[in-house]
């Protein structure tokens, strides 16, 4: 297992350079002058020029991928246009508010996801299986943005529950952390719960009406152990799949909802970047969710061995 | 199983600690929910909208303008012109101090303007500059190669502040500075800047009130009546709004024009009409067929609803915007003139067809380029298209995101664009727009009448004959059409009743404002 984890982990170097190639092409394909877009619209031609001197952009774009290169190569990621503070420190300055979002909606979508996707599992097509899974698809059909601004407007304007934007650090207060993050999270979690209820509900489907879970309950199991013991476990290497899937999207892809609560994330600053057109962040931030979804991959291929002990690598 | 999964979660979450530094809570904060950020925050180096606004809370110029856009003292106590014009000697006030406790010496606004002259991003308005002379401790003298009139309107034009900095700080630094070195006189100092989250900003107990005039425009007798205030960046317009009408903030920048009635619907809140704010403009592409001919130019100006247009901007809200000719805003009294008044918005529809048959126009689709980035400026796109294709051009539609919109115009790949130009204090900020050699030449409009009252503007120093000048530039405009003027937008802002003092004015300001 040691073994099969280093071999996956030297892996990330060559993805690493095919994605570093891809997110440094990719973006300058797109029209925009980033020294433009720092003077804004009245800039003149030759403050314009300075600027590009100054951000290294007059070089040739071979020059310039080398420099870039030459700059992992030490362990940097360079300095964003528009910060103005290296690459790593703007990524590394946002990921307790990424990871505090993705966390808690993950926790979110878990719990709700699985639980009532059991349940609806239990007694197929009952009322209860039914109004289940009819509250997914509603949970899927609503964009997030207007589920978020419909929770602020809500809780936040109407009820005076909760707080409507911005973040407040753990270190600083558990409760102002955890309240800042209840609206948010259920706004980002709540469409993938609905996903998760239904992938659980029919892969506990098809596992209940295998002939090993009749046996189970031949032999007089009591049906809780039937479910919990014999067919959730078998249920959940596809659940675990979804689940990593879902830790991708809500590590990189959350830039909606921060925007909605005003969470000064990962998700945020990425697609900030690239209206700015700051490559040097892009790079970065594209590198830093490709390895997000390598190192996630991994776990859930190690996860899936624990889980399931036919599965074995070697 | 399902409990190991969760617990991993919330082991995750909870190891999520982080260290951002805490906020002190002064007695009296004010919460200001803003919509942009910005790349550095240093006075001289940009000229964006939101830099405007903050430079004037913490910096101080030689002269400023007043509330009617004409030229006040600030840090000057008096100047004075020698008879040729190329000599300005002013006389500083005494015991001035700056963020740092330091006072404030001649040899401090020599070091700021010749940085200014040298690497700011309007050096172009001061570059008539030859020399900067520290003759005593509180009197300085700059020289003119030669003689400018709009030479004090460059001085306090707040578009690229000419602050004063101490000496040691500002000397020769070609990058923007840093925040720690953003030091200046005026009556908050910046003590701290989370890129992208937020500005703070707090009382300078030794700030030098100015008691010679009555508060007025960006100057006058100014004092920070609140500890703090905090600028918190708020992106999305809706949760600015939400958060003000929850009380998390005293003050909402920009909110949607469809909020006035709620604003103004709710017993705590109170709706300001950011007026002026901007124009809609069209920028046309000289440089080919068809706008390469003046008559096409016309048929646009010419044959436009310009009420269409400006309804269809602001979501039929007829509070947030004005149809008037000039460049210049009514509230600028000292500039504004009404040229052009006969020819413009009169959508005349067979005119503008006659004008455009007269140009040759060979029926090949205009490239008409805007950008959802701003929302307003795609808004204003989208009623101009049909109007255009009603006058008889075929009109291709191009949306990008805004720093596509500006590549392209940059590559001279367009003929049409959506721009907006906010307010011009001094007269010479519209030169890039309009003048043979500025920027905007590029797009291929030069005229040599245009230039002559330019030139005249510029050079001549009586403010009566520099504002007839800028009449006769404005006539001109209409006669030759380097860009077609569709009206005056305002913004709308929301403010908590707990406000006390604040004044609308071109720019945002919270000095003597109370809560």
């Amino acid at each position: 297992m040691g073994q099969y984890i280093a071999r996956r982990l030297m892996l990330l170097i060559p993805a690493w350079l095919i994605m570093g190639i891809i997110a440094f092409a990719l973006i300058r394909l797109i029209p925009g002058d980033p020294a433009a877009v720092l003077l804004g619209m009245e800039a003149t031609p030759d403050a314009v020029e300075q600027l590009r001197q100054r951000l290294g952009l007059d070089q040739p774009l071979p020059a310039q991928f080398v420099i870039w290169l030459g700059q992992i190569a030490k362990g940097e990621l360079g300095k964003s246009y528009f910060l103005g503070e290296p690459v790593l420190q703007a990524i590394v300055n946002r990921l307790p508010v990424t990871l505090s979002l993705a966390g808690s909606a993950l926790a979110c979508a878990v719990l709700l996801g699985i639980l009532a996707g059991m349940k609806a599992a239990k007694r197929p097509n009952s009322p209860e299986d039914l109004t289940i899974m009819a509250l997914a698809i509603l949970g899927l059909s609503i964009p997030d943005f207007a589920m978020g601004l419909g929770l602020i407007f809500s809780f936040g304007v109407a009820l005076r529950w909760l707080p409507i934007s911005g973040y407040v650090p753990l270190s600083k207060s558990v409760a102002a952390w955890a309240t800042h993050l209840i609206m948010p999270a259920f706004a980002l979690g709540i469409v993938q719960a609905a996903l998760l209820a239904r992938i659980t509900r029919s892969s506990m489907l098809d596992i209940l009406g295998t002939e090993y879970i009749r046996t189970a309950r031949v032999k007089g199991l009591p049906e809780r152990a039937v479910i919990y013991h014999h067919a959730f476990r078998n249920a959940l290497v596809q659940v675990l799949t979804i689940i990593g899937n879902m830790a991708v999207i809500l590590l990189g892809g959350a830039f909606v909802i921060e925007t909605v609560f005003n969470l000064p994330g990962v998700g945020n600053l990425v697609v900030m970047a690239v209206k700015r057109r700051d490559y040097p962040l892009v790079q970065g931030c594209i590198l830093l969710i490709s390895t997000v979804v390598i190192v996630v991959n991994l776990v859930v291929d190690v996860l899936y061995a624990l889980v399931d002990p036919q599965i074995r690598y070697g | 199983m399902l409990y190991r999964c969760l617990a991993v979660t919330v082991l995750a979450v909870a190891l999520v600690a982080s260290g951002a530094p805490a906020v002190a809570q002064a007695p009296r904060v004010l919460r200001v929910a803003t919509d942009t950020n910005l790349p550095w925050l240093d006075p001289h180096m940009g000229t964006a909208f939101s830099l405007r606004e903050l430079s004037s809370h913490v910096f101080e110029g030689l002269v400023t303008i007043g509330e009617d856009f004409g030229v006040i003292p600030q840090l000057a106590e008096s100047w004075n012109v020698s008879n040729d014009g190329l000599q300005y000697t002013f006389k500083l006030r005494a015991g001035v101090k700056f963020h740092n406790g330091k006072t404030l010496t001649a040899e401090d606004v020599k070091a700021s303007v010749e940085r200014f002259v040298q690497y700011s991003a309007r050096r172009g308005d001061v570059a008539a500059i030859q020399s900067v002379t520290a003759v005593d401790p509180l009197t300085v003298r700059i020289s003119l190669k030669e003689s400018q009139g709009s030479f004090i309107g460059a001085l306090a034009n707040p578009v690229a502040l000419l602050a004063i900095m101490p000496k040691e700080l500002v000397g020769g630094a070609k990058d923007p500075l840093q925040p720690a070195n953003l030091v200046g006189t005026g009556p908050f100092r910046l003590v701290e800047w989370q890129r992208d989250r937020q500005i703070t900003l707090r009382r300078f107990p030794d700030y030098a009130r100015d008691q010679r005039l009555p508060a007025s425009g960006l100057g006058g007798d100014r004092e920070a009546k609140v500890d703090e205030i905090q600028i918190i960046s708020i992106l999305e317009s809706a949760t600015r709004l939400a958060s003000l009408e929850r009380g998390e903030v005293d003050y909402a920048m920009s909110v949607a024009p469809t909020a006035f009635d709620r604003l103004k619907a709710a017993t705590n809140l109170t709706p300001l009409v950011l007026k002026p704010f901007t124009q809609i403009v069209l920028q046309l592409n000289a440089n080919r067929p068809p706008f390469n001919n003046v008559k096409a130019r016309q048929a646009v100006s010419r044959g436009l609803d310009m009420d269409a247009v400006m309804r269809g901007v602001t979501g039929n809200q007829s509070a947030f915007y004005r149809l008037q000719p000039s460049f210049f805003f009514p509230e600028q009294k000292v500039w504004h003139n009404g040229e052009g008044s006969q020819v413009y918005n009169v959508k005349d529809l067979t005119l503008a067809r006659r004008l455009l048959a007269e140009s040759g126009y060979d029926g090949r689709p205009i490239v008409f380029v805007t950008n959802r980035d701003i929302e307003w400026l795609f808004r204003a796109a989208v009623p101009v298209k049909p109007q255009l294709e009603a006058i008889g051009f075929k009109v291709d539609l191009q949306v990008r995101d805004f720093p596509g919109q500006i590549a392209q115009q940059r590559e001279l790949n367009f003929d049409m664009a959506t721009n907006g130009v906010s307010t011009r204090p001094e007269p010479t900020g519209f030169n890039y727009l309009f003048q043979c050699g500025a920027s905007y030449e590029t797009y291929g409009y030069c005229d040599s009448e245009m230039d002559k009252w330019l030139l005249v503007g510029l050079r001549v120093r009586d403010v009566e004959r520099r504002a007839q000048a800028y009449a006769m530039a404005q006539r001109q405009f209409y006669n030759t059409v380097p860009l077609v003027k569709v009206g005056d937008m305002f913004s709308l802002d929301g403010a908590s009743k707990a406000l006390k003092g604040y004044k609308v004015y071109f720019l945002r300001r919270f000095w003597n404002v109370t809560k």
